[in-house]
C-alpha cells in the first residue's frame, strides 16, 4: 500500500474516497437483497392520449414474470402525491398511473416484476399499447403565447423611460436549450417490506423528504418507512424529489412480499424526472455613453409542462447583479406536452446569467470599453432591488484576482485580432460574472456519538451526493475537537437519522456545518465535565481543559484519550445532540420540515442581502474554416464564504464551470416535432463534456468573510461555477469572430458561411 | 421465447468460476449478479459512458456490451482485483485519491480501469494523449483534470 500523501491543501483526503476508488461504496443498485425480484418500466411510445388497452398477455407468460402494474391495477392503492411547489415531496403532481391519461411520449406507463433483470426487460418489451392519440406540443416557441403563465413580476423605477434619454440601447433576444442532467448512475430503486415496515434504498438529494413523500402515497405513516442513500452517483438537482417509478416500485414489492429493486435505462431517465426547461429572454439595457446603466428590463419564457407551474425565470436575481438604475423584469411559464422540468444546477440562475451576461458583453461593445471595466463601472453600494446591504459582496475582487490570472491585460480589443499561429485557431477571450444567492439553509439537527473506543460518530440525515459534505464534516471535527481524523466517522443519507435538508441551494453544507460545529462544541464541553468528574485530583477550571490529538489535557497536565472518558461512564458512549435553526424560520417551520416539507430560509433577511459572486474568464480557440470552438482554457475566481475544506470546493466549482463549456458547445434536448418528443436522450446523442473536451481550469477563491453570514459563513459552491460559464464562452466566441451567437448551444455552423 | 442458458467458465481476479448463465446476461451483470462484484458499474448499458470498463485477457472492454457466454474461457480483472490482497491499493487508486480526481465517485472504478489501460497501452505519454484515449469514460461531475493528473502521476513513476 501507498503510504498516505499530503492530500490537496494540506487537508483531509476526501473522507469517501477509498471506498469508491475500490468499489466497495455501496449505491442503490448494487445492493441485493435475499430473494429479490427485478423490475423494468414500460414507458409510452405516443406523446399524448388516451390509453386504450394495454395488452400484457405475451408478457405474462414470460417465464419468471410475477407481476404487471398498470393503472388498472393501481387505482386507489395509491394515493396522491403532491409536488414541491404544492407543499409536498413530489417532482411531479402527475401521477402517471394513475388512470389512462398519457401526458408525454416516455411517459411511465406499466412496471414489470420478473425473477431476473433479463425476464423483466423481455417481458415488458411485450407489453402492447393501444391509445387514442392527441396532438402534442413540445416546442414551447411553437406555443400560443395566450397560454403563458406569468409567475413573476418586478419593477423598480422606469426602465423603459430610461431608453428614451439613454445614448446605448442593447436589445437582443438569447435561448438556451432544454437540457438533461445525465447523472452517470441511472435511477434505480430497492424496496423491502418487513411486516408493514418499507425500507427504500434511493439515490435522493433529500431522505427526509423521499421518506414522507413515499409515506403519503403509500398511505402508510412517515415512521414505517425509512429511506437509505449513502452514496448518490451524480445528482445536480434531478434526484432531489420524489419520483413515480420509486413509488410503484415500492407498491410492487408490497404486492409481491419480495423485495423489487428497478434499475432505469438510461433512455428512460429524460421522461421520469426532472430536466432543464429551454428558455428566451428578451432583454434591454439602457446606458449613457460612458457605459453607466440607466436600465434593465428582462422578459422571460420558460418551458414548462401542463401538469405543474414552476417558476424558473431567475431575474429576481439577475435583477440585483448592477446598480442597474431601474429595473423591469417578467417571467413567463410556457405549458407543453413534456414532464414537468426541475431543478438543474443553478435552475434559476444558468439560463438568466447567460442572457444578461452576454447582453452585457454587448452593451461594452457599444461602449467601446473592456468589459471588465463595464462591470466594474456600475458596481452597486447596495441591493438594488430592496436597498439591503450585500452580506460580503466582492464580485469587484474576483473580475480582478481572475483578470490577473488570466493575463487579461493582453488582450487586444478588436474582434479577431488574436491567434494561434501553431494551431491556426483565431482566438477569443470573454468574460462574464457568477452569482448565487446565499440561501440560508433548514432546520439541522445532527448526533454526535463518542464510544468507548474512541470513535467520534457525527450522523445527521444529509447527503453527499458527491459535494463532499463527508469530508468537510470531518475536517471540522477534527479541527473543532483536534481529533484524529481515523476516528472520526460521518453518517449521512439514512431518514432515520436526525432531520436535516435536502442537499440543494448550495447551501446544505453550511446548514450541516453550523449543526455540527454546534454539536462538536457541546460534545467537548462534556468531555471537560466528564474530566473533572473522573479525574478529580487533575480539576480544571472551567474551559480550561484543551483538546490536543484525541485527548483532553489538564491544566495538571494529564493527558486522557477521548475512549478513555467514554469508558469511565457507565453507557461506554457520550451522546449530544446539535442543532442550527437558520434565522427568519419559525417554530411552524420548522415543524413543516420536520412533517418533510421544503423549507429554506431566504437569501434575503431583514438587515442583508446575501449572496456569492465569482467571475469568468475563458480562451476559446475557433477554426475560421470548419466552425468548430474549443475552449482552451478558464479562469474562475470565487467568494463562496468561509471555506470549509478548499479541496472539495475546488472540484465542485471547477465541475461546475465545465457543466458551463459543455451547456454553450454542445448540450440539448432535441424537438422531434414529428413525434411530439425530445429524441436523442441518452449519452450517445445527448453530448455531454468528455476528457478530450476539457480545458484546463484555474480556481482560486477570495474569502473575506461577510459581516452577515451565519456562524459557519460558508455560502457553498455546488451551482455557482456553471453561472455565467456558458456566457464567458459565448462572449470570447464573439471577441474570436464577431458572431454574437444568443443561443446555446452554440454550433459550427452558427460560424461559418453559408 | 424461452430463454436459454448456458455454462460459462471464467476467471475473475484471480478467482475461476463456472457458471451457469442466461445466454442474455451480460459480463457486467454476469460480475455484479453471479458473482456480487458491485464496483464495476452500469451508467448506460450501451457502451456510451465508460462506467463499466473492466479488462479481458488484459485489454479493457465495456463490460455491459459483452454477453457473459462470449468470455468463455477468459481472465477478467474488476476494480476489486487492483490492489494488494492485504487489502492496500493499487498505486492509481491511490493516485486518484490524492488527486481528489473524482465527486461522486459512481464514473471512478470505470475511470481507473481504463486509466490502467490506458498506462499499459503507452498512451499516457502527455496530458492530450490521456485525454484522447480516456475520451470512452465519462464523468458528469467533470472530475477530469484530477483523472488525467492521477494517470499522468502514475505513468510517469513508471517511466511512460
Amino acid at each position: 500500500m501507498t503510504g498516505a500523501r499530503t492530500p490537496p491543501e494540506g487537508r483531509l483526503p476526501r473522507v469517501d474516497a477509498r471506498d469508491k476508488v475500490t468499489g466497495a461504496a455501496e449505491y442503490t443498485y448494487d445492493h441485493s437483497e435475499p430473494g429479490q425480484l427485478h423490475a423494468a418500466l414500460v414507458c409510452a411510445t405516443f406523446a399524448r392520449g388516451v390509453l386504450r388497452d394495454i395488452r400484457t398477455a405475451a408478457a405474462e407468460v414470460v417465464p419468471g414474470v410475477r407481476l404487471i402494474l398498470t393503472h388498472r391495477d393501481t387505482r386507489g392503492a395509491v394515493g396522491p402525491g403532491l409536488a414541491l411547489m404544492d407543499g409536498g415531496q413530489f417532482h411531479t403532481s402527475f401521477d402517471p398511473l394513475a388512470g389512462p391519461e398519457v401526458r408525454y411520449h416516455g411517459q411511465m406507463v406499466a412496471l414489470v416484476v420478473a425473477d431476473t433483470p433479463e425476464q423483466a426487460e423481455q417481458a415488458a418489451a411485450l407489453v402492447e399499447l393501444t391509445a387514442e392519440e392527441l396532438p402534442a406540443q413540445v416546442d414551447p416557441y411553437a406555443a400560443d403565447e395566450a397560454d403563458d403563465i406569468e409567475v413573476f413580476a418586478l419593477r423598480r423605477g422606469d426602465p423603459a423611460g430610461a431608453v428614451t434619454h439613454a445614448d446605448l440601447v442593447v436589445e437582443a433576444t438569447y435561448e438556451t436549450a432544454a437540457q438533461l442532467h445525465q447523472p452517470i448512475e441511472p435511477y434505480a430503486t430497492n424496496a423491502r417490506w418487513s411486516g408493514d415496515r418499507l425500507t427504500v434504498w434511493s439515490p435522493t438529494q433529500w431522505v427526509v423528504g423521499e421518506k414522507h413523500g413515499l409515506a403519503a402515497a403509500l398511505g402508510v405513516e412517515p415512521d414505517q418507512v425509512r429511506v437509505i442513500s449513502r452514496h448518490v452517483g451524480g445528482a445536480f438537482g434531478g434526484k432531489a424529489l420524489t419520483l413515480w417509478h420509486t413509488v410503484y416500485t415500492a407498491e410492487a414489492a408490497r404486492r409481491l412480499r419480495r423485495p423489487v429493486r428497478l434499475g432505469v435505462r438510461r433512455g428512460q431517465m429524460a421522461t421520469l424526472g426532472s430536466f432543464r426547461p429551454a428558455s428566451r429572454h428578451r432583454v434591454r439595457l439602457a446606458a449613457r455613453r460612458d457605459g453607466t446603466l440607466l436600465g434593465y428590463e428582462h422578459a422571460c419564457r420558460t418551458q414548462g409542462s401542463r401538469s405543474d407551474v414552476l417558476p424558473l425565470g431567475g431575474t429576481a436575481l439577475s435583477a440585483r447583479l448592477y446598480r442597474f438604475g431601474a429595473v423591469a423584469v417578467r417571467e413567463h411559464v410556457v405549458p407543453t406536452d413534456v414532464i414537468t422540468p426541475g431543478f438543474m444546477r443553478a435552475p434559476l440562475e444558468f439560463p438568466t446569467s447567460f442572457a444578461l451576461e452576454c447582453a452585457i458583453d454587448e452593451l461594452a461593445v457599444a461602449a467601446g470599453l473592456d468589459p471588465v471595466e463595464l462591470r466594474r463601472l456600475n458596481e452597486p453600494e447596495v441591493d438594488p432591488v430592496d436597498l439591503l446591504p450585500f452580506s460580503g459582496r466582492n464580485l469587484p475582487a474576483c473580475l480582478d484576482r481572475g483578470a490577473e490570472l488570466f493575463g487579461w491585460s493582453r488582450r487586444q480589443a478588436p474582434v479577431g485580432s488574436m491567434a494561434d499561429p501553431r494551431t491556426g485557431e483565431t482566438l477569443g477571450w470573454g468574460v462574464a460574472a457568477a452569482y448565487y444567492p446565499g440561501y440560508g439553509g433548514g432546520p439541522t439537527f445532527c448526533r454526535a456519538r463518542l464510544s468507548g473506543d474512541g470513535v467520534v460518530e457525527i450522523a445527521l440525515a444529509a447527503q453527499d451526493p458527491g459535494t463532499g459534505l463527508r469530508t468537510a464534516l470531518a475536517q471540522l471535527v477534527v479541527e473543532r475537537l483536534r481529533a484524529d481524523p481515523r476516528r472520526v466517522r460521518i453518517s449521512l443519507g439514512d431518514s432515520d437519522l436526525p432531520l436535516a435538508p435536502m442537499a440543494a441551494g448550495s447551501c446544505s453544507s453550511a446548514t450541516a456545518a453550523a449543526a455540527v460545529e454546534d454539536a462538536a462544541d457541546r460534545l467537548l464541553r462534556r468531555l471537560r465535565d466528564l474530566a473533572r468528574k473522573h479525574w478529580p485530583g487533575q480539576e480544571p477550571a472551567p474551559g480550561q481543559a484543551v483538546p490536543d490529538r484525541h485527548r483532553i489535557v489538564t491544566p495538571g497536565g494529564t493527558s486522557i484519550d477521548f475512549g478513555e472518558i467514554a469508558r469511565r461512564e457507565d453507557g461506554q458512549a457520550v451522546t449530544v445532540e446539535g442543532s442550527w435553526i437558520p434565522e427568519g424560520l419559525t417554530p411552524g417551520m420548522v415543524a413543516d420540515a420536520r412533517a418533510g416539507r421544503f423549507v429554506q430560509a431566504h437569501e434575503t433577511t431583514p438587515t442583508a442581502y446575501r449572496a456569492s459572486y465569482g467571475a469568468h474568464f475563458a480562451e476559446v480557440g475557433v477554426d475560421r474554416v470548419t466552425g468548430r470552438v474549443r475552449v482552451r482554457r478558464m479562469v474562475g475566481v470565487f467568494d463562496v464564504g468561509r471555506v470549509l475544506h478548499a479541496a472539495m470546493l475546488k472540484n465542485q466549482l471547477r465541475g461546475g464551470m465545465l457543466w458551463g463549456v459543455g451547456h454553450a458547445l454542445m448540450e440539448q434536448l432535441h424537438v422531434d416535432k414529428e413525434h411530439g418528443r425530445f429524441m436523442g436522450v441518452d449519452l450517445g446523442s445527448y453530448h455531454i463534456l468528455t476528457h478530450a473536451d476539457a480545458p484546463a481550469v484555474e480556481v482560486e477563491l477570495v474569502t473575506p468573510p461577510g459581516p452577515h453570514a451565519d456562524p459557519v459563513g460558508a455560502r457553498g459552491a455546488g451551482e455557482i461555477g456553471v453561472v455565467g460559464s456558458s456566457a464567458a464562452v459565448a462572449n470570447a466566441v464573439f471577441h474570436a469572430t464577431g458572431r454574437r451567437i444568443r443561443r446555446l448551444p452554440i454550433r459550427a455552423h452558427d460560424l461559418v458561411d453559408q | 421465447m424461452k430463454p436459454e442458458s448456458a455454462v460459462v467458465s471464467i476467471t475473475v481476479n484471480g478467482t475461476p468460476h463456472r457458471l451457469e448463465a442466461d445466454t442474455r446476461r451480460t459480463l457486467v451483470d454476469l460480475l455484479r449478479e453471479d458473482l456480487g462484484l458491485t464496483g464495476t458499474k452500469i451508467g448506460c448499458g450501451q457502451g456510451t459512458c465508460g462506467a463499466c470498463t473492466v479488462h479481458v485477457d488484459g485489454v479493457r472492454v465495456l463490460a455491459c456490451l459483452l454477453l457473459a457466454v462470449t468470455v468463455e474461457g477468459g481472465q477478467v480483472l474488476t476494480i476489486e482485483g487492483l490492489g494488494t490482497p492485504d487489502g492496500g491499493l493499487h498505486e492509481l487508486q491511490q493516485a486518484f485519491i490524492d488527486r481528489d480526481a473524482l465527486q461522486c465517485g459512481f464514473c471512478t472504478p470505470g475511470q481507473i480501469m481504463s486509466g490502467l489501460g490506458c498506462i499499459g497501452e503507452g498512451r499516457a505519454n502527455t496530458a492530450e494523449e490521456i485525454r484522447e484515449s480516456m475520451s470512452g469514460n465519462l464523468c458528469r461531475c467533470a472530475a477530469y483534470p484530477g483523472i488525467v493528473a492521477a494517470i499522468a502521476d502514475v505513468a510517469e513513476g513508471q517511466g511512460a
